[in-house]
């Protein structure tokens, strides 16, 4: 059995932080191909998992300036209750700004585990953990179990900006240079989201096994923020990319030079209205989704097949989209997705 | 369609009617100020109605829901000022004015609404007019013209009449204008050529002159070099209109995304899991917009840099064809004024025999022109007849139906409205309506209901009344109408005869102007929740 106590309100250096570590999860890490569903506000701020929610990456985040030993071996403590809970977690991690010198072996590392502190330091953590530990629960912990779990414990330091956090999780080629305001505005969506997730309360709510969390729907899936980066650097590109996708070009060969430029501009304009369309919200979704399935599970298709395969599905296409633009879409998201492959 | 639900307030006050059936339902009070005009004003205005709510009302801070079936569907309104959101089959759709709203209904086919032609354009009409078919409101009541005149009026309405009867007004003016424009145009081509072929009638030399200097040298390569130049004129004229084209498209394009991506300025919805004024609707696991800000602007911007290109290529366009046609004047300047007759002629000095081809074809294409001529005027004639039976018939019905009610009465429709500054007595424009309202639902066979505020006050005797209802129930629908009872009607029960038959709805006990209370605030919390919609408070 497992109870949820957490659910703090934060501000916004923590959430940002919070959003750091999902991105850290998302496309920092050697395993981050294995993640698919982030968990909000459940058993951490961020907790990572697999499809099943049966493998679990945990993660603690402190965006607090001046961190000590102290303070780490405090902040630790919802990843050792997790640690000592009846659901097995996969990872402990601990995400933290950069430390002031002199606590740290080797200054350098990104990342790193509890012998990279000095022992003097480690002591302190385990003085933290164990006064916070005691505080919530009046008990003491065993020390065993501290020892084995400080040992399993990653500690990562957070880059600065989230530029470099956006960058990792971009799956789409693009013609153009991006501004900064460009992955600040990605930032805050993902941000944005994961706020809407957290403000639904389980506090109390208790579950029997990890798969049970779903039920809360406090998730945020991996592809539908792969879905909206793409989205996003498309509409960057709309009217912009001088190049018509090659697979395109199949579809207006027969055409007169003229004829295919304005083909080409009656497509773009359908998807800019597209993106503009408020109302259209859950029928673009779904279809832009199945778009990208399509494109990812058979990559030897061709544009028109895949319309096909669309049209069979009964997914419903957006109003504005005619035929030849729904094939322009597909072309443009093929091209963009398979030169990064 | 059907009504089944009507709800208004806001988060202080609220009130909930539900007790409608499918059948007529009578609401009636002892008294005016019950909330009956309330309740029928507030149906309407949640599917898009111009509202005339009592004076004092303050309509626009407040929300407005109705739930109606319609082709075995339901579909729920929730107005807020120019707010709208509708929900059908579980998903929700906001729209940001009743133009809005009433391009959704008829894209998903849910109300029949016609289309007219009003200034030269042809329109879908608006929701009010539409509604007034079988609508009536209490109050600004107006034989002589629509209800909600402004920008429609009775023309409008009988125009959309001609639309729902199979025979739409159509605009022939405009289109006997364009033929004629194209007859004259043919007749001064036929003049021309007639006159060619008797300047080669009577100079048989003509033809010859030509012939022997189109051999000499001189002649070819002039002729060569102006038809090249005015090859490239017309391809670069081709090109410029194409690229001026595109250019107009993305201009009126960029007008088309701001208006499908406008803020509501008032009454704004407001999200209830944040707070936050943009609209997020979660649905399963749909969590994000289809754009943001920052997209849009780049979208935009990206267009306007087209569209800046697009004009750069169009005078670049135009300068070339300016410098061409300098060449031509010059050319055509160097060369001695005989030469130059002929060379603008050549090409359309033929022999004689394409000449009456040519005579004759254009002949044929004048026959053409005069037969779709004619056949517009008759298609306007059957439209004119076919209005005019279909107003006689409406206007029979309209009198039988009056007949009924007051045997003895000495009114006359002689059209669906009256003409200026024709005045009924309070009990006669209730029978116009009442007449009007059956009639049009008998002759269209139409499948709204039959909503009438206020469809007969005191003046209107109870056996003239008792006609009405009885009218009311064959007609088999839902038919919602209200009436205010005088002391001794109300004391004698006298809506308790009509029970079995009718669904009587007494508004009796509600407090004078109090229609609105805090015990429907509950549930009407949870209505307007149900959209994910907050009150603001």
């Amino acid at each position: 059995m497992y109870e949820f106590t957490t659910t703090e309100r934060n501000n916004e250096k923590a959430s940002e932080y919070e959003t750091k570590s999902l991105l850290y999860l998302f496309g920092c890490r050697d395993d981050s191909e294995e993640i698919e569903l982030f968990i909000i506000d459940c058993f951490n701020d961020v907790s990572g998992s697999d499809k099943e929610v049966r493998k679990l990456w945990d993660v603690q985040s402190k965006g607090v300036k001046s961190l000590n030993p102290r303070k780490i071996g405090r902040s630790l403590v919802t990843l050792f209750q997790n640690y000592v809970s009846e659901i097995a977690f996969e990872f402990f991690i601990f995400f933290m700004p950069k430390l002031k010198e002199m606590y740290l072996y080797d200054e350098d590392s990104q990342c790193f585990s509890i012998i990279n502190f000095k022992n003097e330091y480690i002591e302190k953590i385990k003085l933290g953990l164990r006064e916070e530990y005691c505080r919530r629960n009046t008990e003491i912990p065993s020390e065993t179990d501290i020892d084995n779990f400080l040992n399993l414990v990653q500690f990562v330091i957070a880059k600065d900006g989230c530029r470099e956090y956006i960058e990792n999780i971009i799956s789409f080629r693009n013609a153009q240079k991006l501004e900064n305001e460009f992955y600040n505005r990605l930032f805050e969506e993902i941000r944005n989201a994961q706020t809407i997730a957290k403000t639904k309360n389980v506090n109390g709510c208790q579950i029997m096994n990890a798969a049970e969390v779903m039920q809360f729907k406090k998730y945020i899936w991996k592809k539908d923020i792969d879905a909206m980066v793409i989205n996003r650097m498309l509409g960057i590109d709309l009217f912009n990319s001088k190049m018509v996708p090659i697979a395109f070009i199949d579809e207006i060969s027969m055409l007169n030079v003229e004829e295919r430029k304005d083909i080409i501009q009656d497509c773009q304009s359908d998807i800019a209205r597209l993106l503009f369309d408020k109302n259209g919200r859950v029928v673009f979704w779904r279809f832009f989704e199945k778009i990208l399935m399509c494109i990812q599970d058979n990559s030897k298709l061709l544009p028109s097949e895949i319309f096909e395969e669309i049209k069979k599905s009964r997914i419903k296409i957006p109003r504005f989209l005619k035929k030849k633009s729904v094939i322009y879409l597909i072309s443009v998201l093929k091209e963009g997705l398979e030169n990064e492959n | 369609m059907r009504i089944k639900c009507v709800a208004l307030g806001d988060s202080k006050e609220a009130y909930i009617e539900e007790r409608f059936t499918d059948g007529v339902n009578i609401i009636f009070s002892d008294d005016n100020n019950k909330g009956k005009t309330l309740v029928m004003q507030a149906m309407m205005y949640a599917m898009g109605n111009q509202p005339i709510f009592p004076k004092g009302f303050g309509y626009r801070t407040y929300f407005f829901y109705c739930k109606i079936e319609v082709n075995n569907d339901e579909v729920e309104f929730l107005r807020k000022y120019s707010s709208f959101v509708v929900r059908r089959k579980g998903e929700i759709y906001t729209f940001d004015s009743s133009t809005e709203l009433k391009y959704f209904l008829v894209e998903e086919k849910l109300f029949d609404l016609p289309q007219i032609v009003k200034d030269d354009q042809s329109v879908i009409v608006d929701l009010s007019l539409f509604y007034e078919i079988f609508f009536i409101g209490q109050d600004k009541r107006n034989p002589s013209n629509i209800i909600n005149s402004g920008y429609n009026n009775k023309k409008d309405f009988m125009s959309m009449l001609c639309s729902m009867n199979g025979f739409p007004l159509v605009n022939i003016q405009e289109l006997s204008d364009e033929n004629k424009e194209k007859i004259k145009q043919l007749k001064a081509d036929i003049a021309d050529t007639k006159k060619l072929l008797k300047l080669l009638k009577k100079n048989p030399d003509v033809s010859g002159y030509v012939d022997k200097n189109s051999d000499s040298s001189q002649f070819t390569s002039f002729s060569k070099k102006i038809k090249k130049i005015h090859y490239d004129i017309s391809e670069l004229k081709k090109k410029r209109n194409l690229e001026l084209n595109r250019k107009e498209k993305l201009e009126a394009l960029i007008q088309e995304l701001n208006s499908l991506n406008r803020e509501i300025d008032f009454g704004k919805v407001v999200c209830a899991n944040c707070g936050s004024d943009k609209i997020l609707y979660k649905y399963k696991d749909i969590t994000f917009e289809v754009s943001n800000p920052y997209v849009r602007k780049q979208v935009i911007k990206s267009i306007k840099y087209q569209i800046s290109k697009k004009t750069e290529f169009v005078n670049e366009y135009s300068y070339k064809i300016q410098s061409l046609q300098d060449e031509l004047k010059k050319l055509l300047g160097e060369v001695p004024v005989e030469l130059h007759k002929i060379l603008l002629h050549s090409e359309m000095i033929l022999s004689e025999v394409d000449y009456d081809n040519k005579l004759s074809e254009l002949s044929r294409q004048l026959d053409e022109l005069n037969t779709s001529n004619k056949e517009l005027n008759v298609s306007e004639k059957v439209s004119k007849e076919k209005y005019k039976e279909m107003k006689n018939d409406i206007i029979v019905l309209m009198n039988k139906l009056y007949e009924e009610v007051d045997p003895s009465g000495v009114t006359r429709f002689d059209d669906v409205f009256t003409k200026k500054n024709e005045t009924y007595s309070g009990s006669e424009e209730q029978e116009y309506y009442y007449s009007r309202v059956l009639a049009l639902n008998d002759y269209f066979k139409h499948s709204y209901p039959l909503l009438i505020d206020c469809y007969r006050s005191g003046e209107i005797s109870s056996q003239k009344e008792d006609v009405m209802i009885r009218n009311f129930i064959l007609r088999d629908k839902q038919v919602i109408i209200t009436s205010t009872l005088k002391a001794e009607e109300y004391n004698e029960k006298k809506y308790d005869q009509y029970k079995k038959e009718t669904n009587v709805i007494d508004y009796s006990n509600n407090e004078p102007s109090r229609l609105l209370q805090s015990r429907y605030v509950e549930r009407f919390k949870e209505i307007v929740g149900s959209f994910n919609v907050l009150f603001q408070e």
